[in-house]
């Protein structure tokens, strides 16, 4: 009986609503990890913007009951990898110019490349005058966020 | 079967034949083009595959990105070490298909993802090739819109990713017309206080960008959608010049916005310069009579006059317009 108890307030837990963020504070929120890059001066690859997403998702959920709703189970070259955030990073890059994608060769090879992924003017402008705003609306205190997420990604 | 589907990837009346000869001389060194078969209207096919030098560098590339050794020997085997039909399309398409036998759904997703990539870079090296004869101009294709699936999977996709784009920015713009508005009201006293919001042209300037780019990709994504014109397209014929022109009107809008914006800037700006000389000559005077009173009344004539100027009501009747126009093309459909 005690067992019983114990696994249905598990899943009452588990069960918790977790409120679905809109695709415009995703944006921002993409634009947001960007920055964090940036400030480092880091030009992410793909598979290292799927990771900090998933980061940045997972503390999301933990601390304020939101997500982005990516599932980041897709199979693929790197272990964390989900097609809607894939498509998200290249509408931000294709249609407002958030983004700049460069082609960089891969170390002693001749046509092997990697991504670096580099906010535009543009896109940070839209973050700092709009973007931020709107993200506070959402976590209150942003800088506290922002430096656990720091911590999570670069440590 | 996995198909790899990119667009864009050669002009109008191209010269296949020609191109991909010039191309093939200049990739030999990392892909091998056989069996070329090209009809007079530009569109045809080859088989192609990867070198073995240049697979010896994929493997180190995927070492030193630490990818494990099973995923890399099904990228090596179904991607690298087979030879894939390709065809080009007088659309501009360069699909290529992959023949896998024998993979799990979550392989062939893996597969699916990969050769994305593999190919788009591929597919870029050929642009190169068209770039450095001068066959496109100096504007450089995107090549952005790669797709697994067939021409038709590509073409819905661009279609819903634009409408998807379309709904952010106009989402975007509502959420910054209200912002404006409100800023505007609690700006007091306006024509002084309006000094010290400099970020509201910041962002009236972002806004302007925000449709000026819209209205690029809105053209470029019409004329794509309509070159590949696998489907249907009278809604994006139709729904899409509709929406370039209320950009346009929008644009406008903006425009007068940030217009009104510098005006009180400059204005404001230089009653601020003279009510500081006249604040600095009064101090100076101040133990004589008549100038302090001259002083004093010149500097409340100026307060004066600069409390008649303000735009605060015609900025507000700006975002009024604005968010107007934003309902209706949210009505667009």
């Amino acid at each position: 009986m005690g067992a019983m108890t114990r696994n249905l307030s598990s899943r009452l837990i588990e069960r918790k609503e977790v409120t679905k963020l809109d695709p415009l504070t995703k944006e921002y929120l993409i634009l947001f990890l960007y920055d964090l890059f940036d400030e480092r001066n880091i030009k992410p690859s793909y598979g290292e913007m799927h990771r900090a997403a998933k980061i940045l998702q997972d503390l999301l959920e933990e601390n304020y009951n939101m997500t982005m709703g990516y599932k980041f189970d897709t199979p693929s070259l790197y272990d964390i990898w989900d097609n809607d955030f894939q498509e998200d990073l290249e509408t931000l890059e294709v249609s407002i110019r958030g983004v700049d994608n460069r082609d960089v060769l891969v170390e002693n090879t001749t046509g092997y490349y990697s991504h670096e992924l580099e906010p535009t003017n543009h896109g940070k402008s839209l973050l700092k005058n709009i973007g931020i705003k709107e993200l506070e609306k959402y976590i209150p205190n942003l800088e506290a966020f922002k430096e656990k997420l720091e911590q999570s990604i670069f440590q | 079967m996995v198909t790899s589907v990119i667009s864009d990837v050669l002009p109008y009346d191209l010269d296949s034949n020609k191109i991909i000869e010039m191309w093939k001389e200049e990739i030999s060194d990392r892909y091998l083009i056989e069996g070329l078969s090209f009809s007079e209207d530009g569109t045809g096919s080859f088989l192609f595959s990867f070198k073995e030098d240049f697979i010896n560098e994929v493997i180190e590339g995927y070492k030193s990105k630490n990818i494990p050794q099973e995923k890399m020997d099904i990228f090596l085997s179904v991607i690298f070490n087979q030879t894939h039909k390709v065809e080009l399309k007088d659309n501009g398409i360069f699909q290529v298909v992959i023949n896998v036998e024998d993979l799990s759904t979550e392989q062939l997703e893996m597969v699916e993802v990969e050769a994305k990539f593999q190919f788009y870079h591929v597919a870029k090296t050929l642009v190169e090739t068209l770039r450095k004869n001068s066959y496109i101009g100096i504007r450089p294709l995107t090549l952005h819109h790669i797709s697994s699936g067939d021409a038709e999977n590509l073409e819905r996709k661009l279609y819903k990713n634009y409408r998807k784009t379309i709904l952010l920015r106009l989402k975007e713009s509502k959420v910054i017309a209200m912002e404006i508005r409100d800023t505007l009201s609690k700006i007091k006293p306006f024509p002084l206080g309006i000094l010290f919001k400099y970020s509201l042209l910041n962002i009236i300037n972002d806004v302007y960008e925000n449709y000026r780019l819209m209205k690029e990709f809105s053209e470029s994504e019409l004329s794509r959608i309509k070159r590949i014109g696998t489907l249907e397209t009278d809604k994006y014929n139709e729904y899409i010049p509709a929406l370039l022109k209320k950009y346009d009107i929008l644009a406008e809008r903006v425009e007068n916005m940030r217009d009104l914006l510098m005006s009180q800037f400059q204005i404001s700006g230089v009653f601020l310069g003279l009510l500081g000389l006249d604040f600095a000559l009064l101090s100076v005077f101040f133990p004589l009579l008549l100038p302090k009173i001259f002083l004093s009344v010149s500097g409340v004539i100026l307060l004066l006059i600069l409390g008649k100027y303000s735009v605060r009501s015609a900025l507000k009747k700006e975002v009024d317009h604005l968010m107007r126009y934003l309902n209706e093309i949210a009505l667009i459909d």
